[in-house]
């Protein structure tokens, strides 16, 4: 069984340095027939990877502790779902996790092209097998799912095997089944973007091809990261119960930075798409997005950072480093080689105006990347510098990037609305009177009603600001076709979407990224009380909130013990029922784990977390948490899906720009196809 | 040279700011990673300088009194040659994790008291990694490699 997984295994390995052969020297040579055959061995290299990751998953499924990997992730009693996602629970089959993932993305690739683009398919046939023969190697020789536990120990009677110890409890909730799938596919899908731009640098392709094939692409995995990244601020919300959901942990930076990089990229293939500017630095962005999920994946697995949340020390460390610096080199002198093709064909003009807003933007997001990628590495740097190991804490991040939120926030407002090349102050004004009034109004709202924080009455005001300009937008567009059509202002609001579903899904993206603004900046009011001691039938107060300690019951199922806690909440006198938090000990992995009871309301969510001595059940301590505006985030999230969403449907009219000025190479869209 | 001047100074002021912030915060939130002799060879300076240790939690070293939770750092996990010990006290508002109990790895952050003892507002900890690697039961020894 684990002799054919790794087999499997074995062979793909040996069929993706066949399919980067094979298609790099077919290319050269001009052999169709060779190009057609590494096409054909990505495709196996997808079947045989499928084959491992069945037998991987049947063997948790069956219980086979005879594999280490099944001994430390899966047990008997626990739930089938977890053992299915043990699949990914643990540092050896998240690896395989990756490679299938990219396995299917390099069969999806080959197969929706195997007609188009025949001079760049070996090129990004290439790259894809080059990554993902990295991928297998650790697979294959460093990290291998199927190790036998016994090997090399001599004989073990089949009878001494137990049980195995489980799934980390933390994993044992819902969001933690899909936020790994859903973090790599975002992760590993920005590798086609990537691929496709290095084989048109590689072709010496002129124009823009890799962006408007990618564009879709790079969507889908903007929205698996984005998707991903919430998911996993969830789980933190939901299960770690300290009542945040985000705290700066080297991991979750990890998963931040290349989604920053790639919101980066997403805005500045505009400024390449319809005004040819901007081509070295999408390039650059495109990369340093890719190369930044692969040191993300580093990150959480060679215990180069501390971390709670990463997997431990591992030899994968060395690997990692020199994948990183050889495919980094690469890029760089690929891109430093090509410098010729990729030559501006405006410039910009003045600082009001659409392409200064998208620079800054882009300045804007890339400072944020080094700091957060600064802060992260800071103990690194510092240790190989002064070796002396220094970290920085929590404030370092809030402090740069709180100011860095605000900028880009603003830009949201402006920036869609302000005019290409250059704007005159007066239409500045004609645009932005009534959003800065309405901004502004809110703000001197907010501080009469009391409210004295810097930072957040800025936030809400800019927040206001954007929400104006992009209903003014709509209502703007809707009214004329309104007017032409007779239709109702819904209607027209959704004709006018389809008609240019690009602007304005992005515009709807834009209000989803205002409600998680609003919702983060909620979090500057939050309301907190820890370690209460509680007994049995006594109260605490937290904000309006009246919380009475009713009954402790406990209990044991064959994968864990729990302590339930009844806890009555009333608010101002009112009784609002009860919340029951939930203390669990796993008894394979020995490790205890909480339950907490959240109370979502759009205005602020009630959360509770409690402790319990084994010794002492007639009293509890209580921890808790009253965090407004949280709900929004995720509510944001649903609003940003549906404009991504829309931004992905085909428009209605198709748009073409006009480029202007056009100067340097003057061949733009030559195809050169063979 | 205008159009220089005009894109340059608003990029200049945002990383000059975004720069400022960066170092200023740096300085005040920086931790330094110590050992436990690094530690005590640091005299006065350990009382002045924020740290963070790194350790083990020794076994039966942990006591609750109240809110305030004392246990012994070690250098080495295991029962013998646990090497150089801190005495840690931890009061801080903050539940300890769930992760916390003997033979853990634990990193504490804070700083030494003039009596030796290191007073930490925040403890992190992981699982001694013999639980993540623990040999199937009564399989013999502890597996050096898995």
């Amino acid at each position: 069984m684990e002799n054919v997984g790794a087999l499997a295994i074995l062979l793909a390995f040996c069929f993706a340095i066949y399919a980067i052969v094979a298609s790099l020297i077919g290319k050269w040579t001009k052999k169709p027939l060779l190009i057609l055959s590494a096409e054909r061995a990505v495709y196996c290299v997808w079947g045989l990877i499928t084959t491992a990751v069945g037998f991987l998953v049947y063997s948790l499924f069956t219980g086979d502790y005879r594999l280490s990997y099944v001994y430390e992730t899966s047990n008997t009693a626990m739930d089938p779902i977890y053992k299915f996602t043990a699949w990914w629970g643990g540092m050896e089959g998240s690896l395989l996790l990756w490679s299938w993932l990219l396995s299917t993305y390099s069969a999806v690739v080959v197969f929706q092209n195997r007609k188009k683009f025949r001079n760049l398919m070996p090129y990004v046939t290439g790259i894809l097998m080059s990554v993902q023969t990295f991928f297998l190697t650790m697979n294959a020789f460093v990290e291998s799912p199927f190790k036998v536990w016994w090997a090399g120990r001599g004989i073990v009677p089949l009878s001494d095997i137990g049980d195995g110890q489980g799934l980390n409890p933390l994993l044992q909730y819902w969001t933690m089944v899909i936020h790994p799938p859903m973090l790599y596919l975002g992760y590993v899908g920005f590798i086609v973007p990537f691929a496709f731009a290095m084989a048109s640098l590689a072709t010496k392709q002129p124009g823009e091809e890799w962006i408007n094939t990618t564009r879709r692409w790079t969507l889908v995995t903007w929205l698996f990261q984005s998707t991903g990244v919430l998911l996993g601020m969830n789980w933190a919300y939901s299960i770690l119960g300290w009542g945040g959901y985000w705290e700066w942990d080297p991991v979750e930076n990890a998963s931040l930075l290349p989604w920053i990089t790639a919101t980066a990229f997403l805005h500045s293939v505009m400024m390449q798409e319809k005004k040819g500017m901007m081509k070295v630095w999408n390039m650059v962005l495109v990369s340093t997005t890719f190369w930044l999920c692969i040191f993300g994946t580093a990150l959480t697995r060679t215990g180069m950072a501390q971390s709670v949340h990463a997997f431990g020390q591992s030899p994968l460390g060395p690997y990692f480093y020199t994948f990183l610096a050889l495919g980094i080199a690469g890029t760089v002198w690929l891109i430093l080689s090509r410098l010729d093709y990729l030559k501006s064909e405006a410039q910009l003009e003045s600082v009001l105006s659409r392409e200064s807003s998208f620079m800054f933007n882009n300045l804007i997001l890339l400072a944020a990347c080094f700091a957060i990628l600064w802060g992260t590495l800071f103990p690194v740097i510092t240790e190989a510098v002064t070796n002396q190991k220094i970290s920085v804490g929590i404030p370092f991040f809030n402090r740069i990037n709180v100011p860095i939120a605000l900028f880009l926030l603003l830009l949201t407002g402006v920036g869609p609305l302000i005019a290409w090349r250059r704007s005159s102050l007066e239409s500045l004004k004609r645009a932005f009177l009534w959003p800065a009034i309405a901004g502004v109004a809110v703000a001197v709202g907010l501080a009469a009603a009391g409210m004295r924080q810097f930072y957040p009455l800025v936030s809400f005001m800019l927040c206001t600001f954007v929400l104006v300009t992009v209903g003014i937008e709509f209502a703007k567009g809707a009214n004329a076709i309104r007017a032409k059509s007779g239709t109702n202002l819904l209607m027209s609001m959704m004709e006018l979407t389809h008609r240019n579903t690009r602007r304005y899904g992005g515009y709807i993206v834009h209000i989803g990224i205002v409600i998680i603004f609003t919702g983060i900046t909620g979090s500057a009011f939050k309301i907190e009380q820890k370690g209460k001691e509680l007994g049995l039938g006594q109260s605490t107060q937290i904000g309006r909130y009246t919380l009475k300690a009713d009954a402790l019951t406990a209990g044991a199922n064959s994968n864990y013990r729990w302590w339930k806690l009844d806890l009555a909440v009333s608010k101002d006198g009112e009784s609002l029922g009860e919340m029951h938090p939930e203390r669990r000990f796993y008894i394979a992995k020995q490790q205890t784990d909480t339950e907490v009871a959240i109370r979502h309301r759009l205005n602020e969510d009630l959360y509770v977390n409690f402790r319990v001595d084994e010794d002492n059940d007639k009293r509890v301590i209580l921890d808790s948490f009253v965090n407004p505006l949280t709900t929004w985030v995720w509510m944001g999230y649903w609003v940003v899906l549906l404009g991504t969403l829309i931004c992905l449907t085909p428009a209605k009219t198709r748009m073409v720009w006009p480029r202007m000025e056009v100067v340097g190479i003057a061949g733009k869209h030559a195809k050169v196809e063979e | 040279m205008n159009r220089y001047f005009k894109f340059g100074l608003p990029i200049a002021a945002i990383l000059g700011t975004l720069g400022w912030l960066a170092f200023s915060s740096t300085k005040e939130t920086a931790g330094y990673f110590k050992t436990i002799p690094e530690v005590k060879q640091m005299g006065e300076q350990a009382r002045v300088k924020h740290l963070r240790v790194n350790g083990y939690v020794k076994e039966g070293s942990i006591r609750h009194e109240g809110s305030t939770t004392t246990f012994l750092l070690v250098e080495n996990e295991g029962t013998k040659d646990v090497g150089d010990n801190l005495p840690v006290v931890y009061s801080g508002d903050d539940p300890l994790p769930d992760t916390f109990k003997e033979h853990a790895q634990a990193l504490a952050d804070g700083k030494l008291g003039a009596d030796g003892v290191f007073h930490a507002n925040q403890i992190q900890a992981k699982c001694a990694s013999k639980y993540e690697a623990a040999p199937p039961p009564a399989a013999g020894s502890k597996p050096s490699t898995i």
